[in-house]
């Protein structure tokens, strides 16, 4: 009787999984140039000195999170670029490193700062008002697309908090918890105060995420790519609620702005997007 | 050895429950919970009434005290029950038994389309302004029309004949229409608008007069502010609140707001916990919120009972949003179990 179980238990198994295995993109494997939608983790280390044994880095926390969307400033006439991710992914006193996908660095006296994965965590900018990080770095390592789970997105434009329209405006966000999900918007307020901290310019809809799909981009679709919206912050989950911290807000509070796909000529490494054809054929 | 087996079996058993659990709770947040909102043609606008008016009258705040609109969510035990309280989650929840929305023109495609659904707005405008009632905004989405309105002698006016006279000019933009239809079923098929998706394109498209007449809609949302109040008063209430936030003058108590309620007013969510904490009911934290407003523009108050179920939805734990890693983990365990046993004596006694 048992082994028939066991002989039952793989078909089972593959049955469940392969609605899972069939996914396109994953938004946990390495992705360059970054672009938002995918797996990044962030690492708080410590430097720790003994006098008989040395110095070493020791990591005291870990937490995934989702690349939100890839931006830019403009300081003295030059425009800086970057990409955004959730601020409460990382420590808003101490310093955080960012890798992405995961931290692949050496296990032992390790330096947190090596590894191909590691992306950033000294030249950031952070607002808690914003609920964001930008991380500055150069324009090569940054892309105007979003992963979507049928393929890569051209960011085209973004829309501010006053076009947003409760009843009207209909969501989607990209996490690595839950992939894409929809919703609509519920309302807006100008400012909310989650976990003790005040944010600005939230906006609320009704998808679902969870635990990791913090930062991820929200964003509408229009044509063949995404107007971006926002950037994921967290949710009122008893209730079924989710909240989301407008571009407006990055903007005001960082001096930033998305990085449009309509200033680049071609689209990014990796696998190709899907053929537009294909979803707009008519 | 029987205990041995029996042993092993039920480690077998748990273990593929575990997986199985596992893998429903992945499948739900990464297939069902997209799937469920994918658009049944036949299955929009499928309700009795061709003209919902949502106004101050048919929602049920629990308390009306200065001009306040006050909304106890903390007596609300379940999802539903908190889905129906407010103004704003009401429409919401509207919408979603309408499964339909508003489309903004941004969403779509066509220039054409777009410059005919600006003309078909400033129709709808004229109808109403006719009528002598001032309109906020005016949405529109496939085979429904959602109209704002600011307060005015609105009863005596409208009945369900408003809505023929609205059909009369939507009916006349079928380009239009399509574009409504491919924008709607695109947005809910992401992107894919394949083979299928044209189908029920045509469907739409091929719908009679009188079919398109039975699905279509009307909602009027009437604002509690008359145009005047609403542009003398909502800026200067926002501006005032907002600035008491930066200045770190706003009360513990007041969890967040500065939204514009679905009936125009300005939205303020307070914690329950907190008043208590500091010996206030509603009535009295909101004349202290009046005091620091300094004016009676209407407040839409919500309130909450603690604010713990409020999350950020970063995960601290590695890996544990990923349970396909466990359940390939388990497959391997049942894998490496299932050789040993087999090659094991017990088994072959």
């Amino acid at each position: 009787m048992c082994i028939r179980i066991i002989a039952i238990i793989p078909i089972i198994l593959l049955v469940l999984l392969s609605p899972l295995l069939i996914a396109d993109y994953d938004p946990t494997d390495r992705y360059r140039p970054l672009r938002g939608g995918i797996l990044v983790e962030t690492g708080y280390w410590e430097y720790y000195c003994e006098p008989m044994i040395g110095c070493w880095w020791e990591i005291n926390g870990l937490s995934d999170s989702t690349l939100g969307y890839t931006a830019y400033k403009n300081i003295g006439g030059e425009d800086i670029y970057g990409f955004v991710i959730a601020g409460h992914a990382v420590d808003y006193e101490s310093g955080w490193y960012i890798y992405q996908p995961n931290y692949d660095g050496p296990t032992v006296n390790y330096v947190p700062v090596t590894g191909e994965n590691y992306i950033g965590g000294i030249d950031y900018d952070i607002s808690q008002e914003a609920d964001a990080v930008f991380e500055d770095t150069s324009s090569e390592n940054v892309t105007p697309y979003i992963l979507r789970p049928v393929g890569f997105a051209p960011v085209n434009d973004y829309m501010e908090y006053s076009e947003v329209i409760p009843g009207v405006t209909y969501v989607y966000k990209m996490g690595v918890a839950t992939s894409e999900t929809c919703g609509i918007v519920t309302r807006k307020e100008l400012w909310y105060n989650v976990s003790g901290h005040t944010y600005e310019y939230v906006i609320f809809a009704n998808y679902t995420g969870y635990f990791g799909d913090s930062g991820g981009p929200v964003y509408i679709i229009v044509g063949s790519g995404v107007t971006l919206v926002g950037h994921v912050l967290g949710g009122y989950t008893v209730y079924g609620e989710a909240y989301f911290i407008s571009v407006t807000s990055d903007e005001s509070h960082l001096g930033i702005y998305p990085y449009c796909s309509s200033s680049i000529p071609s689209p990014p490494e990796g696998p190709t997007p899907e053929d537009n054809s294909k979803y707009f054929g008519r | 050895m029987l205990i041995n087996r029996s042993i092993l079996c039920m480690v077998f058993v748990l273990l593929t429950i575990t997986s199985i659990v596992n893998a429903i709770v992945q499948y739900q947040y990464t297939v069902a919970i997209n799937n469920t909102t994918l658009f049944d043609t036949f299955n929009y606008n499928n309700v009795d009434w061709r003209l919902f008016i949502l106004s101050y009258n048919n929602t049920s705040p629990d308390d009306v005290y200065m001009n306040c609109y006050i909304y106890k969510l903390y007596n609300a035990k379940t999802r539903e029950e908190y889905w129906n309280k407010d103004p704003d989650l009401l429409y919401a929840r509207l919408l979603s038994k309408l499964n339909n929305f508003g489309i903004q023109p941004v969403l779509i495609h066509e220039p054409e389309s777009r410059i005919q659904y600006t003309s078909l707005v400033n129709e709808i405008k004229v109808l109403f302004e006719d009528l002598g009632i001032d309109i906020q905004q005016v949405n529109i989405g496939l085979d429904l029309v959602i109209v704002h309105v600011f307060r005015s002698q609105f009863d005596s006016q409208i009945n369900e004949d408003i809505v023929d006279r609205i059909f009369d000019h939507y009916i006349k933009y079928n380009e239009l229409r399509r574009e409504l239809a491919y924008t709607r079923l695109r947005y809910l098929y992401k992107n894919t608008c394949d083979d299928t998706c044209k189908e029920k394109v045509n469907i739409i498209m091929n719908m009679s007069i009188n079919d398109i007449k039975e699905r279509f809609k009307v909602i009027i949302i009437e604002k509690i502010v008359t145009k005047e109040e609403y542009t003398m008063y909502f800026n200067e209430t926002l501006n005032r609140l907002i600035s008491l936030v930066r200045e770190g003058k706003m009360p513990e108590w007041v969890i967040g707001g500065g939204g514009e309620s679905v009936l125009g007013a300005v939205e303020i969510d307070l914690r329950y916990d907190k008043l208590e904490e500091y010996g206030l009911d509603e009535r009295k934290a909101i004349t202290y919120l009046r005091q620091l407003i300094g004016n009676d523009y209407p407040l839409q108050i919500r309130i909450f009972s603690n604010v713990s179920s409020m999350e950020l939805w970063t995960n601290r734990k590695s890996s544990e949003t990923y349970p396909i890693w466990q359940l390939y983990i388990a497959f391997i365990v049942i894998a490496v179990l299932a050789i040993f046993l087999k090659r094991s004596r017990l088994f072959r006694k």
